[in-house]
């Protein structure tokens, strides 16, 4: 049984009671308790102790040996567990037919576990990720033709890592023509900075023009993949007239940065 | 082969079912807790501008990115509330970082560690595709101490009563140490897939993508380079110390040194902290060797 107090004393008074002292330590600090023990030796020839505050154990105890079909049972989990999880980081490499059908035999316990592909080793950097820095900026009703930024994975910050997780999907949609996926973001990202702008602002912004772009920093100018303006409908809903058509313009890795 | 099954099952034995004290897995459930505490303190931070009712990805998006409606894509499986009430997701934060608060203190024993992975899963399963690089690992760690959380005191004092030994202290260090050798195994493999982590251009791009704490000059590109085959180098070395019992002390100062190149290149501290954790039920780090053992082996031999 695993404690975390430490015995320090034990006093016995003449009216026969007794007084243990304990002390527990969480972290740094130390917490002394005294309980309060009535003997009771007239009425039983064997003393015991009634504890005021009894103390409970902080884990059950768990038998050091287990048999052997429970070693066999566990053996077996440990197994098709690592099985599962080994399969499900193999599809970052090429995926085959059966082992698709294996994951998704799999799903019910992969995903709902959280051992899925979303949990396999991201690389650091590849290829397409050097060339794949992204801009999304705005105008909004009111602007003079001045574009806004509100998302750019060039900017080092904390949360670098998840924006860009954000922003390369509308790069995947763009390649693949998956004008249905870029609407779905592409009106999240909308919603949200009009959200915004209710939220903190006195005045309404409504956009009127999204784009994601490339920043090109050795030029000083961006190669816009992606812009579209808002068209609005009578119920509230919304949907995106693409004025550059979305495509896949960056190369794998820029000359320069190839040279030794 | 009778005798070859023989052995191979006292190995097995050997390896997965030999008693091990609770004291060797609170390390690894505090620092454990403590990473899952700032993990939770930035979501509380910044979750609702991401996931929340009106966030970057609200619900719809979610929910066409999980790939609800499709076939295969097992998008029935993510039991996440968030898609239902997205505005419950200040409430799971709240509740995941008191839980990882208790779990670094040692509070709640089996509780603290199941809730803390079952908010940090509502919150992947409500955005997958947000899932960073210290994520995986740190989930499934909180996973396999739901199984048996160890030494429930957050004290390197010495004199307090030993716990006894117990097999699924074990299983759990076995777990996590499994779990990480493949994390390593597949990183590497999907390192090696590129080319330039061959041609050393990988720690360049990364420098000049200002990633790390490192940053160099057009005539450093060969530190860079260096620092390429290094990363590479230095995971294959950590899966080979981590099967071998004997390489103990070059095992934990490898790591140390992939450690410090994560930091260098990529400056992602929660990823360095998260395998720096998992590490630690394979190279346990004692804080005070002396107080680290029982009063019975501190005591001097007469």
């Amino acid at each position: 049984m695993q404690t975390s107090y430490s015995y320090a004393g034990l006093h016995q008074n003449l009216n026969n009671r007794v007084a243990i002292s304990i002390e527990i330590q969480l972290g740094f600090f130390v917490f002394r308790h005294s309980l309060q023990l009535h003997c009771f030796e007239e009425s039983n020839p064997t003393s015991y102790f009634l504890v005021s505050k009894p103390i409970r154990p902080q884990q059950i105890a768990i038998p050091t040996q287990i048999g052997i079909r429970s070693r066999w049972i566990v053996s077996c989990l440990v197994l098709i567990h690592f099985g599962a999880i080994g399969l499900s980081y193999a599809t970052n490499w090429r995926r085959s037919a059966i082992q698709d059908r294996v994951l998704v035999w799999l799903q019910p316990y992969l995903i709902s576990a959280n051992w899925y592909q979303e949990m396999l080793p991201i690389e650091w950097i590849s290829d397409e990720n050097a060339s794949r820095s992204l801009q999304v900026s705005y105008q909004a009703n009111d602007a003079n033709g001045e574009w806004s930024s509100v998302l750019d994975t060039s900017q080092n910050t904390f949360l670098r890592a998840r924006t860009e997780r954000l922003l390369y999907p509308l790069v995947d949609f763009a390649a693949s023509e998956d004008t249905q996926g870029l609407t779905n973001i592409l009106k999240s990202f909308v919603l949200h900075l009009e959200s915004q702008s209710t939220r903190s602002a006195t005045k309404i912004m409504r956009i009127r023009l999204v784009r994601y772009a490339k920043p090109n920093e050795e030029e000083g100018a961006e190669s816009v993949l992606y812009q579209a303006s808002l068209a609005r409908f009578p119920n509230g809903e919304f949907g995106f007239v693409p004025k550059i058509e979305s495509h896949r313009s960056v190369h794998s890795l820029d000359a320069a940065r190839r040279a030794p | 082969m009778i005798a070859a099954w023989t052995e191979t099952a006292k190995w097995w034995n050997a390896i997965w079912f030999t008693p091990k004290p609770p004291e060797s897995l609170w390390k690894v459930r505090v620092a454990c807790g403590l990473i899952a505490t700032s993990h939770f303190l930035a979501l509380l931070l910044f979750g609702s501008e991401w996931i929340g009712p009106n966030g970057w990805l609200n619900v719809e998006a979610g929910r066409f990115l999980i790939g609800e409606g499709v076939d295969g894509t097992g998008s029935v499986y993510r039991w996440s509330i968030l898609y239902g009430f997205p505005q419950a997701l200040s409430t799971v934060v709240g509740v995941g970082l008191f839980a990882s608060i208790a779990t670094a203190a040692g509070l709640g024993a089996r509780v603290s560690p199941l809730l803390t992975w079952f908010c940090m899963s509502t919150v992947h399963h409500r955005a997958p595709l947000l899932t960073t690089i210290h994520e995986p690992i740190l989930v499934a760690m909180l996973a396999y101490l739901t199984i048996d959380p160890g030494r429930l005191t957050w004290t390197i004092r010495p004199g307090l009563a030993s716990g006894q030994s117990r097999i699924s202290v074990n299983i759990v260090l076995q777990l996590i140490r499994c779990h990480l050798w493949i994390w390593i195994a597949f990183s590497l493999s999907s390192m090696l897939a590129i080319p330039i982590w061959w041609n050393g251009e990988a720690g360049w791009l990364l420098i000049q993508e200002k990633r790390g704490w490192l940053h160099l000059t057009e005539g450093w590109q060969w530190l860079a380079q260096l620092l390429t085959h290094g990363v590479i180098a230095t995971q294959a070395a950590l899966l080979f110390c981590m099967i071998q019992p004997t390489c103990n002390w070059m095992g934990r100062w490898i790591l140390y040194l992939f450690l410090f190149s994560v930091l260098l290149l990529l400056g992602d501290w929660m990823y360095a902290s998260v395998l720096f954790a998992a590490s630690l039920a394979v190279w346990p780090v004692h804080l005070s060797h002396r107080n680290s053992l029982p009063k019975s082996q501190n005591a001097p031999n007469k």
